[in-house]
């Protein structure tokens, strides 16, 4: 009981102190990779931290069934008479209530999870199947092209997955800038980003007012953009890029004036690749400060764990 | 894999009751024998991929004598609408996951875009 309590209020630290100090240290995203792999580290160690206390406290009621006194005696029933005096309760129907409690939120959580997830899929494959219904195909068997007037370049899961191009943005870029733009969007597939997104989207709509999920999956989203500029500046070099993001925006400008539509993940992208290369210094700290983060996560249910471990022996039979 | 494959079918199909004329419908039989001149396939393939598009809602269909006559419900370019629409404004449903290489932005921030990328390609241009 005591370790499902302990990796409770892990999660909760977690919850309170990653996304400040997440989006403070991947702001520069020096390290997009590493920066990305903290997020996903925080969101995965609270969701299955959340689990396995789950799991631990089922089991734990299970195993002390016939004595429930034993549970509760050194942790909970303190709580108890500190929080509400009821002694009259039976120990046994509070414990049933508390594993109910945890297994119904556990099972709710997971099923809504697994509904968003496929929602999202469904509606991404359905989307990249009728891309390629009503697209041209070119050379490349992942680039369809569609007859638009909007300017757009973007990539879709499916199976199989989609390159869009448009043929007003099409118009807009040149050979190199159309490289440059295919090169962003294929790192996308190739890193299997649009999934990781969908993953990220559905964790953020089931839990909507847990700030870790939805600052997590915006910041993430960005910095995978970043990770695909990388790609494409590598193979095309950084003008190509960055002329075709001018490109893309120019044209773009006068239909998307209607919007209006606050986005400042595409500036951060362009100040970011303008900037000339940070100092190596500079890297390094950006690359320490994250790697020390992802550590602390990662090892933080561990070492809960072994503590919650060692002091249980004091509090448990 | 045979998703893929019946896509590509899908996909084939569609050009064809496209490339006629908006009025006009065709059997299975008829988009079988245009499909049969430059393909090895199965009548009963292209028949069952045209029951789906019909389930689908790509094709409408009217029974005549023994057959069905198929047409297609949107043209191309009222799908390629309706997909942008999708894409760029969300359909009005947030749940469309996609990765733009540039995200749909309003006046300010497209000015304020322009201003950052001015400098490099001045630069560049100087060199």
């Amino acid at each position: 009981m005591s370790i499902a309590v302990c990796l409770l209020l892990y999660s909760a630290a977690v919850l309170v102190f990653g996304p400040p100090v997440l989006t403070r240290l991947t702001r520069s995203a020096h390290a997009p990779h590493l920066a990305i792999a903290a997020w996903l580290a925080a969101i995965a160690s609270v969701l299955s931290t959340w689990l396995v206390a789950a799991v631990l406290i089922v089991i734990d009621v299970a195993r002390h069934w016939d004595s429930p006194a034993a549970v509760l005696a050194a942790c909970i029933t303190r709580l108890h008479a500190v929080a509400a005096g009821d002694v009259g309760i039976a120990p046994q129907s509070g414990l049933l209530a508390l594993a109910a409690a945890a297994s119904a939120a556990t099972a709710t959580l997971g099923v809504r999870l697994a509904r968003a997830v496929v929602r999202l899929r469904d509606t991404a494959h359905e989307h990249a199947r009728a891309v390629r219904i009503v697209g041209r195909r070119t050379a490349d068997e992942h680039v369809m092209v569609l007859e638009a007037h909007e300017p757009a370049a973007y990539c879709v899961a499916g199976r199989p997955p989609a390159i869009v191009l448009t043929t007003a943005a099409l118009a807009a870029l040149d050979d190199e800038q159309i490289a440059a733009v295919l090169a962003h969007e294929c790192a996308h597939l190739a890193g299997h980003h649009p999934q990781l997104v969908s993953a990220l989207r559905a964790v953020s709509t089931v839990l909507p007012r847990v700030r870790l999920m939805t600052v997590g999956a915006a910041e993430v989203s960005r910095l995978l953009e970043m990770c695909a500029d990388d790609a494409a500046v590598r193979l095309h070099g950084r003008s190509a890029l960055l002329s075709g993001l001018m490109g893309l925006a120019g044209a773009a400008s006068a239909p998307a004036a209607a919007l209006g539509a606050a986005n400042v993940a595409v500036l951060s992208r362009a100040e970011r690749l303008v900037a000339s290369p940070p100092a190596l210094a500079v890297r390094a700290r950006a690359w320490t400060a994250l790697a020390i983060s992802l550590t602390v996560i990662a090892a933080g249910p561990i070492i809960t764990a072994v503590l919650a471990a060692s002091g249980a022996l004091l509090c448990s039979p | 894999m045979r998703s893929r494959g019946f896509g590509e079918l899908e996909s084939v199909v569609m050009d064809r009751v496209w490339s006629r004329d908006e009025d006009t419908s065709m059997t299975v039989r008829e988009v079988f024998d245009e499909l049969a001149t430059e393909r090895d396939i199965a009548y009963t393939t292209v028949m069952s991929t045209m029951d789906n598009l019909h389930t689908k809602g790509w094709l409408a269909r009217e029974r005549e004598g023994k057959a069905y006559r198929y047409w297609a419900t949107l043209t191309r370019e009222q799908h390629s609408a309706r997909l942008m629409r999708e894409a760029l404004h969300g359909g009005g449903s947030p749940d469309l996951v996609l990765t733009h290489f540039l995200e749909q932005i309003g006046p300010e921030e497209s000015a304020r875009l322009a201003a950052v990328l001015r400098r490099p390609v001045k630069r560049a241009r100087a060199k």
